[in-house]
Parts: structure tokens; sequence; C-alpha cells
């Protein structure tokens, strides 16, 4: 190394930067001839994010604009922010501004909490038949179309019919209630309902994350007398902290979008549960069904991104700030 | 303790999410059935007119209807079709669709209620006259005059309404057999409230049957009652009598208010099903099923609501008929941006106004296949079958009135129906179209405030006493914005007429 750079040094200029960059090249060369097969693994994935998620990234011009078709995208006028208007104009941004992130909030925190827990006790269950049942049996809700599951709920909160009115709250000696114009009890349906929807899933990818621990962590925390709770405080949590990290950075910038499925179609589009069940996607949806206008949706898409986006950045920056290794990028 | 969180590691978590993020996402929107304009038609061969519309029945026969149809056409005009229906629950997003991309399209079914003026607005469809004047004659003659208005915009047609009823009549619908059981007369219904005395023989005297109950969660009792024109789907109405052309907040009127009461008080005497405001069934399926007695709705003919419920019912009109643009812009044929010969589209669209056997074969399909004709000059489904494969898909497309009848109505049902037609009230703002454009984000606001009120006071459950609350949200979101827009345009083309 040492001569080598003696003899750079001795180089004129042009030669010594050439030389730099063809060995930089070599060096990147070589990587490419020793990893190619890893790197042709990468490439259609690229591929699909480029043309799924970069090449329509040309649309965002859409919100800006008075769409014609006879002009064609790029020769509509521009209309600056008004797009943007409706969002903003009446108290109702207030109402599903909050409603938006109240509830994804509730999910994060309590989806996260109730997958862990799930997961752990998967991970007990040591009969591989049954630990496969059970996994297949909280999976299943996570498979079933919104629609479905609109109608499942409807079967037991039927104002007439339904199981509630009709065998459980008799049962407790409640009188029934009108499920669908009660709005103060669905922030809790609603709830339920996406917990039991989606935990299956989430327990999915922390199932991975403690199957891939070390079990003589485990082993000698046993030796030294560590109960099961103990175990799970000190091994299992914080060896699985990345993963719930990023699942939460993952999730957060998604806070801003809801599960339309959950929030139009559960409620039955009651319009009497607007104030507590109505969110961004379902306000877009209702007010601009009637009339399909692409900019004005394409302006709440662009909104919920770049909020998004902007949490991700901040939640990241914070979790870069406590642990290094922890934050995405 | 501290386990080294490696970069290979920490992107192995992020791909397993985003792997199992992008499986949930994998579901396929249905592709329209059209395959696009594949050759583009070569001087000497003959268009290929490509026509989208709904069907609401089987019609998986198409193909034969369709080489049927294109017989008679290539014949005729040098045109071949292509028929793409689409299930109606779906088309409003299909045509879209199919009118953003560069898919080749011709005719398209086009509706008030699925964007017809966004359409126009967005530059999507084609103005017809110039196409009209040419090849389109036996149009011009068939629609009357007054009626095309409908498919006007700013004074150029870009729809053709078909031909049909399109008088709507507010009627109370009634099961007959319940009404028979009961020795009811329904003579002396009058106004809405006379309904009140049927409605309680039947609370009274058929447990498990609601007496009344929602067409469809859109269509509840009260909407019907309300008998204004609504000029256009966006806020703000006029009234069928008088001569003035003040626009109103329909939520400001009397009518309004003393719907909201009679609702409430029907609510509370029980006449409605506990769910009506929510409920998925529609007042159809309800009497088919036996636990509904009758509904509220701006009918075109029993007849066809008999069929949809499945059992006989007397239709009690408690205002007079009325048109408007909405009643007879609700079904049109337009030409799509996309057409690469407007021309010979319009050719192929006057037959349909025109040609006995081409309507007949869109309608009913093939004689012998999918209809017989019974001695009366009346049409049946053959005998002793069920489905044959491409049911009747009247009153959508093209000229109703010269196509077979169906056993079961009445022979003359088309005459009866066009002087139901040139009887009706006719609003005087028939030609009137609303240019939303100005207050879009108005409209979007009012929407959802609509949404989560007019339903309750539609269908009794909220208190009257409440209309305070909602005409003061309305008024947040921008009402009196839209209607003041209203005017100005109604003004406007009062000016030019």
């Amino acid at each position: 190394m040492g001569d080598r750079a003696i003899q750079t040094a001795d180089m004129p200029k042009e030669w010594r930067t050439r030389k730099v960059r063809t060995r930089a090249l070599n060096k990147r060369l070589s990587y490419v001839r020793r990893h190619w097969m890893l790197l042709a693994m990468v490439v259609p994935g690229m591929l699909y994010l480029f043309i799924n998620n970069y090449l329509p990234m040309f649309g965002i011009v859409i919100a800006f604009k008075d769409i014609n078709f006879a002009k064609g995208i790029w020769q509509s006028d521009w209309i600056g922010f008004d797009n943007f208007a409706y969002l903003f104009q009446t108290q109702d941004a207030w109402v599903i501004t909050r409603n938006t992130i109240l509830y994804n909030g509730a999910f994060i925190i309590l989806g996260t909490v109730i997958a862990i827990f799930v997961a752990i006790l998967l991970n007990e269950v040591k009969n591989r038949f049954f630990s496969r049942l059970y996994q297949s049996i909280i999976l299943l809700p996570y498979l079933i179309s919104m629609v479905i599951v609109a109608y499942l709920v409807l079967a037991l909160l039927n104002e007439e019919n339904g199981y509630m009115n009709r065998y459980v709250l008799p049962l407790l000696g409640l009188d029934p209630v009108s499920w669908y114009s009660d709005a103060g009890k669905w922030p809790y349906i609603l709830t339920l309902v996406h917990l039991w929807k989606t935990v299956g899933y989430s327990c999915i990818v922390y199932l991975a994350a403690i199957v891939g621990i070390n079990q003589e962590y485990y082993e000698s925390a046993m030796l030294d007398g560590a109960s099961k709770w103990r175990q799970i405080r000190s091994i299992t949590i914080p060896l699985i902290t990345p993963t719930i990290t990023i699942m939460t950075l993952l999730a957060i910038g998604r806070i801003f979008s809801s599960d339309f499925g959950l929030f139009y179609q559960v409620p039955l589009n009651s319009g009497a549960l607007q104030p507590t069940t109505d969110v961004i996607d379902t306000y877009v949806y209702r007010g601009l069904m009637t009339f399909g206008d692409f900019g004005m949706s394409s302006a709440a898409g662009l909104y919920q991104s770049v909020v998004g986006f902007a949490l991700v950045l901040f939640t990241n920056a914070l979790v870069r700030r406590k642990n290094r290794d922890l934050a995405l990028f | 303790m501290g386990m080294k969180w490696t970069t290979p590691a920490k992107s192995a978590t992020i791909l397993l999410a985003a792997a199992i993020g992008l499986a949930a996402c994998g579901n396929a929107e249905g592709e329209p059935k059209s395959n696009g304009g594949g050759n583009q038609s070569a001087p000497n061969k003959t268009y290929e007119v490509v026509m989208t519309y709904p069907a609401f029945g089987d019609v998986t026969d198409v193909q034969a209807v369709q080489d049927a149809i294109s017989a008679i056409t290539a014949e005729k005009v040098g045109a071949t079709v292509k028929l793409v229906p689409v299930n109606g629950s779906n088309y409003a997003n299909q045509l879209n669709l199919m009118l953003s991309g560069s898919e080749k399209l011709d005719l398209a079914y086009t509706s008030v209620w699925f964007g017809f003026e966004s359409q126009v607005s967005r530059g999507q469809l084609l103005p017809m006259d110039e196409p009209l004047a040419a090849s389109g004659k036996g149009i011009l003659e068939t629609v009357p005059e007054a009626t095309a208005e409908a498919g006007k915009i700013k004074g150029e047609t870009y729809g053709i309404p078909s031909m049909k009823a399109w008088a709507l009549s507010p009627s109370l619908v009634m099961r007959k057999d319940l009404l028979d059981k009961h020795g009811i007369d329904t003579t002396g219904l009058k106004t809405w409230s006379d309904a009140d005395s049927v409605l309680q023989v039947i609370k009274d005297k058929e447990p498990g049957v609601a007496p009344m109950v929602s067409y469809t969660a859109q269509e509840t009792p009260g909407t019907a009652m309300l008998y204004f024109d609504p000029l256009g789907t966006a806020p703000g109405v006029l009234e069928f009598e008088g001569t003035d052309y003040a626009v109103e907040e329909i939520t400001a009127t009397d009518a309004f208010a003393n719907m909201a009461a009679l609702m409430k008080q029907w609510f509370d005497k029980g006449y409605f099903n506990k769910d009506i405001a929510t409920t998925q069934e529609t007042g159809s399926s309800l009497i088919k099923a036996g636990k509904a007695f009758s509904f509220i709705r701006n009918i075109n003919d029993c007849y066809t609501e008999s069929v949809a419920a499945g059992a006989e019912l007397v239709c009690v009109p408690l205002e007079s008929s009325y048109m408007t643009r909405n009643s007879v812009a609700s079904n049109m044929m337009s030409l799509a941006r996309n057409s690469e010969n407007p021309e010979k589209a319009i050719q192929v669209l006057d037959l349909l106004y025109t040609d006995e056997a081409v309507i007949n074969l869109f309608t009913n399909g093939i004689e012998g296949k999918h209809y017989v004709k019974s001695t009366d000059g009346l049409i049946a489904k053959p005998e002793g079958v069920e489905r044959t494969g491409y049911d009747s898909n009247q009153y959508a497309v093209g000229n109703n009135f010269l196509s077979y009848v169906w056993t079961g109505n009445a022979p003359d049902i088309w005459k009866q129906l066009q002087a139901l037609n040139e009887s009706a009230v006719k609003s005087r703002a028939m030609g009137f179209s609303f240019d939303i454009n100005p207050v879009k984000a108005q409209i979007a606001s009012v929407t959802n405030v609509q949404n989560q009120y007019d339903a309750g006071f539609q269908t009794g459950i909220s208190d009257p006493a409440e209309l305070a609350v909602y005409r003061e949200k309305l008024k947040q979101a921008g009402i009196e914005k839209i209607v003041a827009e209203k005017q100005k345009q109604l003004d406007e083309w009062l000016d030019t007429k």
C-alpha cells in the first residue's frame, strides 16, 4: 500500500485521478462479479418498485390541475391549491383528522401489544400441530373481506334480530341498544373489529423475530432461575425491539390513511355514526363519489402521503437520537 | 446484552413486512370485457362501433346478439357493433376507467347519476350536434325536442335520452294481498298523511310485517315526499308550481319540515322497521320475503315495481306525475372521446332509435332463442326455459317504444307511458344543467353533512327540532354559496332562452 501511494504521487495529476477512478471501478466490478446472483435477485423487486411506486408519481401534478381529458393531463390548467380547499374548509376537517389519528394511534399501540402477546403465546406452544392450528385460526379473520366482516358485525348488532339485542343483552338484564345510531359505542366496536381482524397477521412478523432468538439466552436464564415473565421482559422484548420499532415506524407512515373497508363498510355507512366513524378516506369518498373528481381525490391522497412522510421522518429522527441502530435510516 | 441490530437483519425485516403488505393488496380489478382497439380499422374494413352500457341480468349470450345486430348494421350503415355490457353495480366506476384510458370506445351509456356533467367538463364526451345533423335524422325525429334539451350542456348536445317513461309519480306502493285481506279502501288516499289509517291497520293486524320500509338506504320514505325539481344532483331545488325561478334550499322549505314531522310521527307509531335508516335490503326484497307491506317511491309504472317485488302491488300516486331533467337524463347514450368514427357511431345509434329489428335484438335478444312471440303479439320466455342467457335489458338504451311488450303488461303499455310523458308536469328548467365546478369544494363538504343528517329526518329517527342544527351545519359547509351559484347559473340560462 505504501509504495503504491508513492508511485501515484509521482504521476501527473490527471493520471492520478484516472488511476483512482479505475481502481474504484475495478473494486465495484469485482463486487458485482462476486455478488451478481444476489444482485440479480434484487432486480425484479426494484423494477416492481419503480413501475408501481415511482412511475405513477408524476400523477402528483393532477392534484394541482383542473383535469380536462380533451387537453390531456400536462396541458390541463394549473389551479394551485384549489383542489385541497374542501379538505380544510369546514369543522369536519377537525373531526376527520382527529378520528383518523386517534383510531390509528390506538390501532398501533393496541395492535402491537396484542400482536406481541399472541406471538409470545404461540411461541410457547410446543406441539407443532396445535401451534400451526392456532396460528391459522388467528390468521383467518385477516383473510375475510371487509364486506363480509360488515355482515358478521351486522349479525351481532342488528337492531331487531342481532345476537346482542336478542340474546346477550336480555341475558344480562339490559335494554336493547340501537347500535347503528349510537355513535358513542363505535370507537370500541371498530377497535375490536380491527384487532380481531389484523392481530393474526401482524403477529407473524413478531413470531418470526421471536423464533430467531438464540435459545441459549433462555437456557442460561433458566439456569439462573429466571421466571417466564422475567425471561419475556429481559430477553424476548429487548431482542425484538428492533422489529417493534420498524413495524411501528412503518405504521406511523400510514397514520393519515385509514382502512377504508373498516370505516365505511362496517358501520354500514350510517349517517348517525359519522361523528365517530368518519375518517379522511371515508370523507373524501362520500364527498367525491357523486362527481368523481380526479384532482380533488389526488389532493387528498397527496396530503395524506406528505403528512405520513413528515411523521416518519420526525419519528425516525427521534428514534435515531435515542439509538442509532434502531432507526430506519 | 444488546444484540447488534445489523443492517442485513434490518433490511430483512423491512422486506418481510413489505412482502406481506404487498401480498395483501394483490386483488385485481375486474377487467373490462373489451379488449381495446387492437387493429385500427383498415380503409376497406367495416368500422366496429364499441358500445358500453349497464346490464342488470344475465347476458352470457351477448356474442350471439352482437352478431345478429352486426349483420343488420353492416348491411345498412356499413359498421359492425361490439357490445360491452358491464354489471350495473360496477358501471359508474368502469365507465370512468374506460373514459379515462385510451381504450377504443364509441358509444357510452351516461346518466346524471353517473357523473354525466363532470364527464363533459373533463372533456371525456364529444359534442354530438354535428354528427347528429349529418347522420342522426332518425334520432332527431324520434326524441321530442323538449326532452332532447335534457342532454344538452351549455347549448351543446352530449347525450341522447333513451325513449322510455320519463315521468315519475311519487306513489305509495302497497301489497294488494294485504289490502284485500283487510278490506282496505285506497280511494280515499289523497295526501301523504292519509296513509296513516292504512298503516295503522297493518300495524295492528299483521305482526311481523313492517307497515313501511325504505325502498333503498337512499330512497327513504321521506325522499319521494319532497316534490321539487332537484335541478341536478347538487343542493338547490325549484318548485313545480308557480312561474318564478327562485332556487330554494330544500331544508329551509315548509315541505321539508312537514315531511320530517310526519316521518317522526310514523316512526314513533312503529310503522317503520327499526333499522330503516341503515337497512341493506331493498323494499322489493323485503316485500318478496313477506316482511314488509309498503314503501314510498317515485315510480315509472306499477308493473315494473310488481315484477321487482314478485307480488301484485297497488300504487297510489299522491302527487302529480312530473318530468325533470334528472328523470330524462338518467338514461342517455353519449359519444365517447376515443371514438375514431363518430359518424358511424351515430349511424348505429340511429338504428337503435328507428329500426325495430335492431332495438328488439338489443333489448330482448333473438326471437325463438331468448323469447317467443305469442298470438296476441306479446312476448314471453320460451316455454320451460328459466335461463335464456339473455335477460331483457329495457329502458336504458334506444327507443324502447319500438320493442315488443312482455306478457303481463297491458298490450298498449307503450301508448300509456307516452301519454303519461305528455301529461306529466314538466319542470320549467328542463334544459338547465348546473355546472358544479365553481362550488365543487362546497358540494363535497355539504354531501358529507347531508349523509350524516338526511336519512335521520327522512326516516323519522331524528327529532324535527334538530333541523336547526342540521341547517347550521349545512351553512358552515357552504350551502348558501351553492344555492347562490345555482341561482346565478339558472338566471344566465334564462337569459339565453
